[in-house]
């Protein structure tokens, strides 16, 4: 279609209105050349129909927007000269010919700078011309209308070339004074449109002084010099006297024409003349007397027009800001208008206060006053609603700005909040995203930052510092706390009590009463019930579907950087008040989101929250049955995931006793065996890790928990190697070149950093299961608490009882308690006393390479030396205080070795059988670092260094950690003085017995307390039993037993064994026992597997009908001691190729190293 | 600085989101072009205005992002940053942005402020020119990173909003073109006695060029406005913005010129479509003289010429909330407005005291700007004007009822079983109203929006009963009759049966605000303990899914089971208003009848 335009000369409609429609879709007209002349072509044709003209002048006005070809204007001018002039044309023809002509001109010669290349024979004076000839017959009837099209042509040429028509102003008020048909206000615009150019570019001085006389002809017409060159007068109006007058003329004659404009003629002429009253200065008074009724016609663009002056001289209407607002508050209550008018009145209401209030204390006041007729009425929209909050919350903010400062002004807060808030109480039992929720909790945040916007002039920093933050977090916070009750309410959780407030005046009680009805009055059914008891009804069940909804409020205000704390406030009163009330049941599970915050924030304490998950968990494990399996899991799941969360939000310093806990509970007790495996990792992570790199590793997310930053970091020689001992100084260098090692490696290469937190001020608080207590009544009460909620998980607490008297026992158990007694009365109370130690064997050497690059060294005999040297420990893990360790003297170790060493793992096994062994061990001092473990657990050391070089500087840093293994905690019990000789096997055995039983779970020695060496400190015994199955032949099983723990065996059972043992000769000075002997190992493989134990009386008859590998070759029982004070039992049940360990301990975390410990043990 | 009112463009889109008619405004484009090249820096520069294509492209988007062609208003969860609804304010549903893509440049343009108005099957879109530092600043208010702006803070859309008169403008020229898009009438409503047709030049200029309504007030009574049919809207009757069924295929004709005359370079100078449409139609005639005394005003292109008279109509909408419950009065509101048609020759004045209007009870009072009001306050007691062409608003107001409500009564629903209901009504209609009021119907509405009737059982004591699928309708009084002075009272009490209760689907794009019920809410109730009754539980289950209201409700109408009562009375007005013949005169003097009506409708 469009390429057939090109061909033809003519076109017709359908086609024309085919390329139009498709320029209009895409902005393309298609390849047509010469558009212009065939539009032009086709205008001038009689055939086409008077509506394609139309729409074919106002395709060119777009056309021309985007192709600007001055050169076709001529071309344009003559059409439209040829339309005018023809009698046959009808008037809406030459209107639109006219205007799109004129527009055309103006988009295709409007320059940035409003300047315009005119000469003589330019189309647009030969436009001006041919428009003056039009307007130029004033009352003429039957053009009139395009003559009053003419004028605003006229005007439009003015506006957009300021100053064309200065030179005949006189003749425009000459015409603008007789026109009289209704088109006069098209005059009287161009006149002043004309004028206040005038006015305000003066471009000559003698412009206006001839006003009344014109001393030129209207036409021929000629651009005024100012258009040309641009330079305009430079004087003030009032001190010309003749033009002034002149001015005031002319002005007063146009004042008297606003009653017979248009509104929206109105608004051009207010657009021009408040600037000539400003330039002219005028008195405002006028201008008010002038204009004042336009606030009174419910015309909005009239309001507008009004305000629009009103703020320009602001200072001249003083004293009639509330009458102003009092009439935008009609405009809004106009239930006439359309809504967006009356939204439009309030939020013009709200712009006039923001820019009236200033300081001014009284206009504050009359503000506030009005506050009564902000509030929102039944049949307002809700979006009016929410605007009239909007407004409520500006007066509680000013009511915050106000001067006076006592605790009154936030309780009107409070009040102005609550009371416009009964607008939308729906909310309370609409489902959450109901819009009257949304305005609610709209309303909520605009109260709550009201007094802090975010475009404050004060920076955040100065103002936290200043008072007014203070008093400021104060009544926030006051509101804060006060909405949340409300929230508590709507929650379900609080009783409501009867929130009426004594009202101020009378009619507020009306509003605020016809407010709370509102939901009543609509529903009346609803009536027969009162409502505060209905509230109380809907339980929390109802309610809690709120939860996303606050949770996205207070997600909004965490997120602004402003107004975080207001956040947190929140979070704070939640956690303190809503927590406590919230019902233990299955509708606990709504509430997550918000837990899920309080969790996430570190600013609120988690104990609060541990302790209700606490009850949960167990509601959940009684509740449990085969119907709520799923539900079990689901919620088990949540409480996790929450665990997870503070594990990445929290110090692990102030989660750790409450966390652990729960974790612990949960992987003892929990119905759901996912839960229970995910509870036990997270524990153990929780242990195990120290805070900021189980930080890094929770974030890591999922799938990739057990990575972890080892000490062996690649990042320590990734660094480039000194090149001169400059560089020595750099600490961090340090470890690349001087080394420390374990003698023996340890078996377990730790996968995670084993410490934890660093224990500040008291060393006792954070330790987990703060084993030793004194005797001395519990001061927190918080465990008693804890406690009376958690009877179900009794283990797990039961040294917190220890207070209680001791029980009726059996002989057994008093034999058993006897024995233990007198086992705990020999371990020292590290607390009083100095506790035990171990001691861990390393060995310290350096690389001479990077001293040997600064000076110039050939051979051994000029090896670089240290001098002492001073290490020191430190520990996040509880090892207690650790003494630095001195080195006197060491050499460096020559390049050669030494290269290939570095670049070996640290913690390798250097082979024993090292042929350089000899020459190696000069170059190295032997370093023994001693700890006084608190707690039997896996960790690092660090190691500062700090020493000497030979040629005297100081070189300082930090080496890499060194690990500790639990095997390192590995101790033989303690002997008393009086057992020596042959009856040191016998008291092992005892001691292994006796703590067997009790670390049995179900023991009833659970609940004995021992007192520790010195008496002061008790302890109890908690045990865990665990089991291990290690698939290892039996003489592979023996020689990892004879080599790592040979010291801890106290007794070998089953004669096969026994014979194997013994002829190895490692093991010794212990009971060997035949099956029937003992009794124990019957009654614990009785439980364990019973499918064996009838082989076990007539084995011998039976032998060959046992397959191998099921043969029980005999038991191992092994006893270890852990400082400070516990224990770690093992029971091998040896097979030929595997064997069951029974492990039993009553310090469980340390399960979690024990079976890697024996899977590196046996296994590698 | 006073912008006035300039537009840039206008488009309008059916309800497919298709562009069926745009206007640009190259004179006022070309302003903008220069101004925003003068400011272009970095992130600022001017962009030529979309295609229809691209238009309808970034509206589909917007509507896709904020729910819906209006948006969500607030700042709800589904908000995303440099949207509309970050801004958080209600009026952003009315005064929207668009992302302009361009396709070859592969950016996403701001255009602000659009100003939405939907009607009928239509969405008018109008885009006035503002400063670059208004786009700028409402950019940033839509792209700030902190939780909303506060009241009043420096930078808000509140003042802005002041500061562009445009914006308001163009609310008032999209008005404007949906009605004329619609084809509506266009004038206010005046009530003709019955008497020889006014056989005036005007009337046979208007009715011959369509004025919509004349021909039809020649007729004795006039038909009901639509308030009668019961639209669901609560704003008044007159200003009813409820859909029109059958819309006709816009005129773009009629469109394109009354948009040429109206707005010739898109600053608008006079929206009066039926003064527009005459004189494109009519054009003038050396009979039409100017008048020699005084200017005529631009809004009163043609003077009368005929039989002279004046008609004044006061229509009231009462607005009333009934509580039953002696702490909390009922709340009743009147928005009353006087229409007048003043078919006088030459250009007189007309004036009137206001004496009947109690002004201890009026909240609001305000005038067509053809009246010249005193300043301060002085219109309370005499109102001066130089009448316009055919019918208008003359004033309007709204004022408290002086006397109780026509209808008074009790209605009580409850729940039986899940799908049963049992109602009473007592009604006593008219109470303590006087004879000279006639009740010409009063019907009373029960909507179930969201059940379907069945069936119902019961008789009225009075009037008759039908029932649609979504409401039960009571007639109670549909012929005519004056008020004896005693009230008629009225009973009516039954059961109504819905189908069974299906828990409806959450439409995806049909609420508002959305759906925040996320999947992780697992709203779990405790089986049946705590439930106290029957009632509760039905009602409790109905009320989880309904669905958000528009903002441009006043509550969640679903939510509550109420009645509407629809009833008209001729006779004087609740508030008190009225205009004595006598009093009013004219200047200068001519004898011309005056005739006065007054009807009061209801929506409760």
């Amino acid at each position: 279609m469009a390429v057939s335009l090109g061909v033809k000369s003519s076109v017709t409609q359908p086609e024309w209105e085919s390329v139009i429609d498709e320029y209009n879709r895409n902005g393309r007209t298609g390849a047509i050349p010469g558009v212009l002349d065939l539009c032009l072509s086709s205008l001038l044709r009689k055939d086409l129909p008077l509506q394609l003209k139309l729409h074919l002048l106002t395709f060119l006005e777009h056309l021309f927007l985007d192709d600007v070809s001055p050169s076709s204007l001529p071309r344009l001018l003559d059409s439209l000269r040829s339309v005018v002039q023809s009698p046959a044309d009808p008037f809406s023809l030459k209107d639109q010919f006219l205007i799109s002509t004129t527009a055309i001109f103006i988009t295709s010669l409007l320059e940035l700078d409003h300047h315009v290349d005119v000469d003589d024979d330019s189309p647009l004076i030969a436009l001006v011309e041919l428009l003056l000839t039009v307007i130029n017959r004033p009352n003429h009837s039957l053009d009139r209308h395009t003559r009053g099209v003419a004028c605003e042509c006229l005007r439009q040429l003015e506006l957009a070339f300021p100053c064309l028509l200065s030179d005949i102003t006189p003749h425009l008020w000459a015409l603008c004074q007789s026109e009289r048909t209704h088109v006069s206000q098209c005059y009287s615009l161009l006149l002043l449109t004309t004028i206040l150019n005038v006015v305000k570019l003066k471009p000559s001085d003698n412009s206006i002084a001839s006003i009344s006389n014109a001393t030129i002809p209207l036409i021929p017409f000629n651009v005024p010099q100012f258009l040309i060159d641009g330079v305009g007068g430079d004087f003030v109006w009032k001190e010309k006297e003749i033009c002034y007058k002149e001015l005031r003329r002319v002005i007063a004659f146009l004042l008297e024409c606003p009653q017979n404009l248009t509104p929206f003629g109105l608004m051009e002429f207010m657009v021009a003349i408040i600037p000539m009253a400003e330039e002219l200065e005028l008195q405002a008074s006028l201008l008010r007397v002038q204009f004042s009724w336009f606030l009174y016609t419910f015309d909005p663009l009239l309001c507008h027009a009004f305000l629009g002056m009103y703020l320009k001289f602001l200072d001249a209407f003083e004293g009639q800001e509330v009458e102003i607002a009092s009439r935008l508050l009609f405009l809004s209550k106009e239930s006439q208008h359309h809504l967006c008018f009356r939204l439009l009145g309030l939020h013009w209401m709200l712009g006039f206060f923001g820019l009236i209030v200033g300081k001014d204390e009284g206009r504050k006041r009359s503000i506030i006053d009005m506050s009564l007729s902000f509030y929102p009425t039944i049949f307002d929209s809700l979006a009016m609603k929410a605007l009239k909050l909007d407004m409520l919350a500006y007066c509680s903010s000013l009511l915050y700005n106000s001067g006076d400062a006592n605790g009154v002004k936030g309780d009107r807060e409070v009040k102005l909040f609550k009371d416009g808030l009964v607008s939308v109480s729906a909310f309370k039992w609409l489902p959450p995203w109901s819009t009257e929720t949304a305005v609610a909790f709209h309303s909520f945040h605009k109260f709550l930052i009201g007094p802090s916007p975010h475009s404050d002039a004060s920076s955040s920093s100065t103002l936290i510092e200043s008072k007014i933050f203070y008093a400021l977090q104060y009544y926030r916070f006051k509101i804060c706390r006060n909405v949340m009750v409300e929230a508590m309410i709507l929650l379900g959780c609080l009783p409501v009590k009867k929130h009426k407030v004594a009202y101020g005046s009378l009619s507020l009680v009306k509003i605020c009463m016809l407010f709370e009805t509102l939901q009543i009055s609509c529903s009346p059914f609803r009536t027969c019930k009162d409502p505060t008891k209905k509230m109380l009804v809907d339980s929390s069940s109802e309610f809690q579907g709120l939860v996303p909804v606050i949770v996205a409020c207070i997600d909004r205000l965490l997120r602004c950087h402003r107004h975080r704390w207001l956040g947190e406030h929140l979070l704070e009163t939640l956690d303190k008040h809503l927590l406590p009330k919230l019902r233990n049941n299955y509708s606990l599970g709504s509430y997550f989101p918000i837990f899920k915050r309080i969790s996430e924030n570190d600013k609120v304490s988690p104990s609060g929250l541990l302790e209700l998950l606490m009850k949960f968990m167990i509601f959940l494990v009684e509740k449990h049955g085969p119907e709520t399996g799923l539900k079990s899991w689901r919620h088990g799941s949540k409480i996790l995931g929450i665990c997870r969360t503070m594990l990445i939000n929290h110090h692990s310093s102030s989660l750790f006793t409450g966390l652990s806990h729960l974790l612990a509970s949960i992987s003892l007790h929990f119905p759901d065996l996912e839960v229970r495996d995910n509870a036990r990792f997270y524990l153990r992570m929780l242990i195990c890790i120290p805070g900021k790199k189980l930080k890094h590793i929770m974030t890591m997310g999922e799938s990739s928990p057990g990575i972890s930053p080892s000490a062996q970091s690649d990042s320590f020689f990734s660094h480039n190697f000194p090149q001169s001992l400059h560089d020595l100084k750099r600490s961090g260098n340090i470890a690349s070149y001087i080394h420390i090692e374990r003698v023996t490696p340890l078996l377990v290469k730790q996968s995670w950093s084993l410490s934890l937190p660093n224990q500040g001020g008291n060393p006792y608080k954070p330790v987990f299961f703060e084993g030793i207590k004194d005797n001395e009544p519990a001061s927190e009460e918080r465990y008693s608490e804890i406690n009376a909620g958690v009877d179900i998980i009794s283990e797990s607490n039961m040294f917190y009882q220890q207070k209680e008297p001791l029980r009726v026992m059996d002989a057994k158990i008093s034999e058993i308690v006897r024995v233990l007694r007198r086992h705990f009365s020999f371990i020292p109370d590290y607390r009083h006393m100095p506790g035990l130690k171990i001691k861990i064997s390393c060995s310290l050497r350096f690389d001479s390479e990077p001293f040997s690059t600064a000076n110039v060294l050939n051979g051994v005999d000029k090896l670089p030396a240290i001098y002492a040297t001073v290490l020191k420990f430190t520990s996040s893990a509880p090892y207690g205080p650790i003494l630095p360790f001195h080195v006197a003297f060491l050499l460096g170790s020559p390049p050669k070795n030494s290269k290939s060493l570095t670049q070996t793992d640290p913690l390798a096994i250097v082979p024993v059988e090292n042929g350089h062994e000899e020459e190696e061990e000069n170059f190295k001092a032997p370093v023994c670092i001693e700890l006084e473990p608190r707690e039997p657990m896996p960790g690092l050391v660090d190691i500062f260094i700090e020493t000497n070089a030979d040629n005297g500087q100081i070189i300082r840093g930090q080496l890499n950690s060194i690990s500790v293994g639990i095997e390192d905690m590995f101790l033989r019990a303690i002997i008393p003085d009086e057992i020596t000789g042959d009856a040191v096997p016998g008291y092992y055995v005892d001691i292994f017995n006796a703590l067997w039983e009790a670390c049995e779970t179900s023991s009833s020695t659970g609940r004995e307390t021992f007192v520790l060496k010195g008496g002061k400190g008790v302890a109890a015994l908690n045990g865990t039993r665990s089991v291990k199955l290690l698939e290892v032949p039996v003489t592979s099983l023996v020689q990892a037993v004879e080599r790592h723990l040979a010291p801890f065996v106290v007794c070998v059972i089953g004669e096969q064994l026994v014979d194997m043992v013994k002829a190895g000769g490692v093991i010794k000075d212990i009971l060997w026992k035949d099956f029937h002997s003992d009794s124990s190992v019957d009654v614990t493989s009785s439980e364990g597997g019973p499918l064996y134990l009838k082989y076990f009386g007539d084995e011998d008859e039976r032998v060959d009908q046992i397959p191998t590998s099921r043969k029980n070759i005999g038991y191992f029982h092994i006893m270890i001691f852990l400082p400070p004070r516990f224990h770690l039992l093992f029971q091998m049940e040896v097979h030929e190729f595997s064997t069951l360990v029974r492990i039993r301990t009553d310090h469980w975390p340390c399960l979690a190293y024990v079976d890697d410990y024996l899977e590196a043990l046996f296994l590698n | 600085m006073l912008s006035g009112c300039k537009i840039r463009a206008l488009w309008i889109l059916n309800n497919q989101d298709i562009v069926i008619f745009a206007r640009k405004f190259p004179v006022v484009e070309k302003r903008w072009r220069v101004v925003c090249t003068k400011e272009s820096d970095g992130d600022f520069k001017y962009d030529s205005l979309p295609n229809d294509t691209e238009f309808a492209a970034a509206f589909t988007d917007r509507k896709k992002r904020e729910g819906s062609a209006r948006g969500f208003g607030l700042r709800v969860s589904q908000s995303v940053k440099g949207s509309d609804s970050w801004v958080d304010d209600p009026i952003t549903r009315h005064v929207i942005s668009l992302y302009i893509n361009k396709e070859e440049k592969g950016e996403n343009n701001l255009l602000w402020p659009l100003v939405l108005h939907i009607k009928g099957p239509y969405s008018i879109l109008v885009l006035p020119l503002v400063d670059p530092c208004h786009l700028k600043s409402y950019s940033k208010m839509c792209n700030s990173s902190d939780c909303g702006s506060a009241i009043g803070a420096d930078e808000n859309l509140s003042s802005l909003l002041l500061d562009l008169p445009s914006i308001t403008g163009a609310f008032i020229v999209a008005h404007t073109i949906g009605d004329i898009i619609l084809g509506e009438a266009m004038e206010p409503e005046v009530v003709v006695a019955a008497s020889p047709s006014v056989g005036g030049l005007l009337d046979s200029l208007t009715g011959s060029i369509g004025i919509s309504g004349i021909s039809a007030r020649a007729k004795p009574v006039a038909a009901p406005v639509a308030a009668s049919t019961v639209s669901g809207t609560v704003s008044g009757a007159i200003m009813s913005d409820a859909p029109k069924m059958g819309s006709r295929p816009l005129d773009k004709d009629v469109l394109r010129s009354f948009i040429s005359s109206a707005m010739p370079f898109g600053t608008p100078l006079d929206l009066s479509y039926s003064n527009i449409s005459t004189i494109k139609t009519t054009g003038f005639s050396s009979a039409d003289m100017p008048p020699a005394e005084r200017k005529q005003p631009a809004w009163k292109p043609y003077l009368y010429r005929g039989k002279q008279r004046i008609l004044f109509t006061i229509h009231e909408t009462v607005h009333a909330a009934m509580y039953d419950r002696d702490e909390i009065p009922d709340s009743i509101t009147i928005s009353g407005q006087v229409n007048c048609r003043a078919e006088l020759e030459g250009l007189p004045d007309v004036s009137f005291p206001l004496t009947g209007l109690d002004t201890a009870r009026v909240e609001s009072l305000s005038f067509h700007p053809c009246a010249q009001v005193p300043e301060h306050g002085g219109y309370k007691q005499a109102i001066t004007f130089s009448p316009p062409l055919g019918n208008f608003v003359l004033m309007r107001y709204q004022s408290l009822c002086s006397v109780g409500p026509p209808v008074k009564g009790f209605y009580q629903l409850s729940m039986v079983s899940e799908n049963e209901g049992a109602f009473l009504f007592k009604l006593s209609l008219m109470e303590g109203y006087k004879a000279p009021l006639s009740i010409e119907f009063c019907t009373v509405t029960m909507p179930f929006p969201k059940r379907r009737v069945v069936s119902f059982d019961g008789t009225p004591s009075i009037g008759t009963v039908s029932n649609t699928d979504h409401s039960v309708e009571w007639k109670i009084l549909t012929n005519a009759r004056s008020v004896s002075g005693r009230s008629i009272e009225a009973t009516f009490s039954g059961t109504v049966r819905f189908a069974p209760w299906q828990a409806q689907r959450l439409p995806s794009s049909g609420s508002t605000l959305g759906s925040m019920a996320d999947e992780d809410s697992d709203l779990e109730t405790e089986s049946s303990g705590s439930m106290v009754n029957v009632e509760d539980y039905i009602m409790e289950k109905m009320s989880k899914d309904l669905q958000a209201v528009d903002l441009e409700e006043p509550f969640c109408w679903q939510a509550y089971n109420y009645a509407k009562v629809s009833l008209k009375m001729i006779g004087p007005p609740l508030s008190g208003m009225s205009i004595d013949p006598k009093s009013v005169s004219i200047f200068p003097a001519v004898k011309a009848p005056i005739e006065i009506s007054a009807q009061v409708l209801t929506n409760f």
